[in-house]
């Protein structure tokens, strides 16, 4: 596959995920959730660091595995979870789509092994803007994905992704909603 | 109780027990708050694990009131207003960090981490006779329980010890377990919700009932309370206590859960080996021989204090909670419901662990706490939609909340916690308490406190 294709291919995957987020269709997300996941999302804490010259990040405050993914899903299908009955709804743009050089060297400066056959690491920023009953929320967030090719060369599954929220304090009245 | 401003202009109710909707939207209540409420309280703005070295430093609030919390040279921890004593530019606007000094950027002033005024650009240029001893950074009151960093702005009060009084006892239990005593679990999460400060803060003195419906989710799903319906094993049933200066805890008969675990087992220091504490193995159990006395080890044991609230806007829990996979797992946390409004408020919320425990069970106690309390908390989501769907009925100040499902004090045979006691179901003798000490401040902190059942 050339470069140009993989970008493209996991555009199209990132940009189908989040309709199925948006969409509420969170069952059908998990579908393409490894069983080995691990999900984070960080918030920023507002510290500069001199040595490496940007801010720390912060406090995990979603630290999850398929189970956990998995309960936040049936907890919503319980209809007693108020803060997503009603439903808030979400519009989300993932764009500034990144996929990691896949050549040893950058792999191994860069933490993730996408040398690893079969894996793929893509980072992305989210826009995401959330309307409850009464407001309207803004979220944004750095997120750097590991996806597994399937066994068709074409779709993906995820593996983990790490989640960086931007703004201390956040001005989200919970997340109750997946990144 | 016509000495108590609130009651004289009917926010509230005493004959039936209920609150004015306005005191959660009105701006000039709001602005007494600032001015009064907020600075003669002690608040909660740091925890001294987050400053570990001199030159350490956190930027928080009390009340409206931008604070640097600092770690001084001696080792001592400051509380200084955020203002340089000049023109009054905010000296820091990150979250922390570690400085030698704070430099005020627009015209160069500089302060000790302490707080004393040390620099001033060009000062033989500028002044003749400049006494920097006077103009030193707002220096607060500051006093230190369980790690916990309390600060007050320097005018005649109770001293912490006092302010604390009875709840130094109950706190004991939660988070004075051990000798090497507890740290943060990393910087603390802070999120926004559109509600007035008061509403988690009414919700942690401590409401029991709320959790049968608000959190019926987590009882569907079989994580609380497996039995349906049974109240009893979903909590509701307790030992609520009220204490001076309106602090509140909520201590839980463990029968339902994790007695069965020691029961049948006589010895003391074997009951506590076979079920450690929250967030403790039983190696560590010791500890509690010297830190506790015998009536905090029996609540400890049997009916703990799970959660409660610190008037007035700090609130804790420690707490058995199953993880997801069913073993014992824990939640200790401890927040502050800081107001950015009248209708805004942010949550700063730490997780703690015990100093010595095991790294595994550091991992555990910040997992289970995160899942469950925090912005993204499986129980903690659903009540920060209650506050704010409380707060948007609101409006400009209709309705109201009713406080009249009375308990009466009732002190369990043997029960050693100083304290209002009021044992059974959780009732809202506790909140009704909360409002009570919320309009004695209001008055001026001067009024009598009234106890409870004596209000007509």
């Amino acid at each position: 596959m050339s470069c140009d294709s993989i970008t493209a291919r996991c555009s199209r995957h990132l940009h189908h995920e989040a309709l199925i987020l948006d969409e509420g269709r969170w069952q059908e997300w998990l579908t393409n959730v490894s069983r080995d996941i691990d999900y984070r999302v960080a918030a920023e804490n507002l510290r500069w660091e001199d040595g490496v010259g940007r801010w720390s990040t912060g406090p995990e405050i979603v630290r999850d595995d398929y189970l956990t993914l998995e309960t936040r899903v049936r907890r919503i299908e319980t209809k007693t979870a108020w803060a997503e009955n009603p439903r808030t709804r979400t519009r989300r743009i993932v764009g500034n789509i990144l996929v990691e050089d896949s050549d040893a060297e950058s792999a191994a400066a860069g933490g993730h092994d996408n040398s690893r056959e079969g894996f793929v690491t893509i980072q992305s920023s989210v826009m995401l803007v959330r309307y409850t009953s009464d407001r309207q929320e803004l979220l944004t967030c750095n997120r750097r994905d590991v996806f597994a090719w399937g066994a068709d060369g074409t779709s993906l599954q995820l593996v983990a992704r790490s989640a960086i929220v931007d703004g201390e304090p956040l001005a989200i009245r919970n997340l109750s909603i997946i990144l | 109780m016509g000495g108590l401003a609130p009651v004289a202009s009917g926010l509230l109710d005493v004959e039936c027990r209920r609150v004015s909707a306005r005191v959660l939207v009105d701006e000039d209540l709001y602005q007494q708050e600032l001015d009064v409420l907020f600075p003669s309280s002690w608040n909660c703005v740091a925890h001294v694990t987050e400053i570990p070295e001199p030159g350490s430093y956190v930027v928080r609030r009390v009340g409206d009131q931008s604070v640097l919390v600092s770690r001084a040279k001696d080792g001592t921890v400051a509380v200084l207003g955020n203002q340089c004593s000049h023109r009054g530019m905010a000296l820091c606007t990150e979250s922390g960090g570690e400085r030698s000094s704070f430099e005020c950027p627009y015209h160069g002033w500089s302060y000790s981490l302490a707080g004393d005024l040390v620099g001033v650009t060009g000062e033989k240029h500028m002044y003749e006779d400049l006494d920097k001893t006077s103009r030193g950074l707002p220096r607060y009151s500051v006093g230190l329980r369980w790690g916990f960093v309390f600060a007050r702005p320097d005018v005649p009060g109770p001293t912490l010890d006092e302010y604390l009084r009875e709840s130094a006892w109950y706190l004991d239990i939660m988070f004075g377990r051990t000798l090497s005593g507890l740290e943060v679990c990393g910087p603390p999460q802070r999120w926004e919700i559109p509600a007035n400060w008061k509403l988690p803060a009414e919700q942690f003195s401590t409401d029991g009932y709320h959790a049968l419906r608000l959190h019926k989710s987590m009882i569907d799903l079989g994580l609380i309370g497996k039995v349906k319906p049974d109240y009893r094993a979903a909590s509701l049933y307790g030992v609520d206590i009220a204490t001076s200066f309106g602090h509140a805890f909520r201590c839980i008969d463990l029968a339902h859960s994790t007695q069965k675990l020691i029961e049948g087992t006589p010895d003391e220091r074997e009951q506590f080996r076979l079920r450690p504490p929250p967030g403790m193995v039983p190696d560590m159990t010791d500890d509690l021989f010297n830190t506790l006395d015998d009536g905090q080890r029996t609540a400890l044991l049997w009916n703990p204090p799970m959660m409660g609230q610190i008037f007035p806007n700090m609130a804790v829990m420690s707490m058995y909670l199953p993880t997801l996979r069913g073993e014992m797992g824990e939640v200790i946390t401890a927040r502050t419901w800081i107001p950015l409004g009248v209708d805004r408020t942010e949550i700063l919320s730490w997780v703690l662990v015990e100093a010595d425990a095991p790294e595994w069970l550091k991992e555990r106690t910040f997992e289970t706490t995160i899942r469950n309390f925090g912005i993204a908390g499986l129980f903690e989501e659903d009540d920060s939609e209650a506050w704010a769907r409380i707060h948007k009925a609101a409006g400009r100040g209709r309705g109201h909340l009713s406080y009249d499902s009375i308990l009466g004090e009732r002190r369990p045979e043997g029960w050693a916690g100083p304290g209002k006691v009021f044992a059974g179901p959780s009732r809202d003798d506790n909140q009704w308490e909360f409002w009570l000490e919320w309009a004695r401040v209001l008055s001026g902190r001067s009024a009598p406190i009234v106890p409870v059942g004596t209000l007509r």
